[in-house]
C-alpha cells in the first residue's frame, strides 16, 4: 500500500494532510482509541474538522482513494 | 645328440632373455599380461628351436594396438575448398518500416510541469503522533500501518 498512498501524497499534498502512525508505538494508543483502530493497515479519511467521512481496512485501491479524495475536497 | 646339446646349453639364456622381457615389459606402461604370457607358455618347450623369433613376437602386439589417427583434412570433402564466412552488407539487411520511431521526439521528454514532481516515497516514515492534529483544517488521510 506504501506505493499507492505515497504517490497519492505526492499529489494532493498540497490539498491535504497525510498521516502514518505506527501501531506499535505507545504514542499513538489515544489516536487508536480516538478513530477506533480496527487492524493495520487501517485508513481514515476525515475533514477539516476531525470528523471521519471514509475509512478502509485492508488493501485499497488507488482509485477508490482518488475517488474519495475528490469527492472530500469539493465539500 | 648334438641337437639336444645345443637345447640343453641355450636353455639358461633363453630363460634369461625371457625374464629380460617380461621385466622390461614389466617396467614398462602398457599392459604386456595378456597375449605375451600364454605365448611364452605355449612356446617354452619348443624354445631352443624357435630361439630368435620370441622378442620379434613380442613386439607385435604393441605394433598393432598403435591406433589409427584421423587426420582433420578428412573432415573436408575431397576436391572442395572451406568456405568462408559471409560477410555483413548493407543489402543483407534490408531496412523495414519500423526503423523510423513510432513516437514524435517531444514525447521522449516530459513538460518540465511534469518533471518538477517529487518522486513518490516507497517506504513509511512514521509521523511523531504528538504532531497530529485531528482537525487540521484540511482533509486528512489517517494511516494506521506497521513496520513488519
Amino acid at each position: 500500500m506504501a506505493p499507492i498512498v505515497h504517490g497519492l501524497e505526492a499529489e494532493y499534498s498540497d490539498r491535504m494532510v497525510f498521516s502514518y502512525l505506527d501501531i506499535d508505538d505507545p504514542a499513538t494508543e489515544d489516536l487508536k482509541s480516538q478513530l477506533n483502530y480496527r487492524v493495520q493497515p487501517h485508513f481514515i479519511l476525515l475533514d477539516a474538522d476531525g470528523n471521519v467521512l471514509q475509512q478502509w481496512v485492508g488493501s485499497v485501491t488507488e482509485e477508490d482513494f482518488r475517488a474519495a479524495f475528490e469527492s472530500g475536497i469539493s465539500q | 645328440m648334438k641337437r639336444g646339446m645345443m637345447t640343453h646349453r641355450l636353455r639358461p639364456f633363453l630363460l634369461v632373455a625371457v625374464l629380460v622381457i617380461l621385466s622390461v615389459a614389466a617396467c614398462s606402461g602398457k599392459e604386456p599380461v595378456e597375449t605375451p604370457q600364454e605365448e611364452y607358455q605355449v612356446q617354452l618347450p619348443a624354445v631352443g628351436v624357435v630361439q630368435e623369433e620370441e622378442p620379434e613376437e613380442a613386439e607385435t602386439p604393441e605394433k598393432e594396438e598403435e591406433p589409427v589417427i584421423e587426420t582433420p583434412v578428412e573432415a573436408y570433402p575431397a576436391g572442395e575448398e572451406p568456405q568462408t564466412a559471409p560477410q555483413a552488407t548493407p543489402e543483407a539487411y534490408p531496412a523495414t518500416e519500423s526503423t523510423e520511431p513510432t513516437a514524435p521526439a517531444e514525447e521522449a521528454y516530459p513538460a518540465p510541469d511534469e518533471a518538477a514532481k517529487p518522486a513518490p516515497k516507497v517506504e513509511y516514515v512514521a509521523t511523531n503522533p504528538g504532531t497530529v492534529n485531528l482537525a487540521s483544517g484540511q482533509l486528512q488521510l489517517v494511516e494506521f500501518f506497521a513496520f513488519w
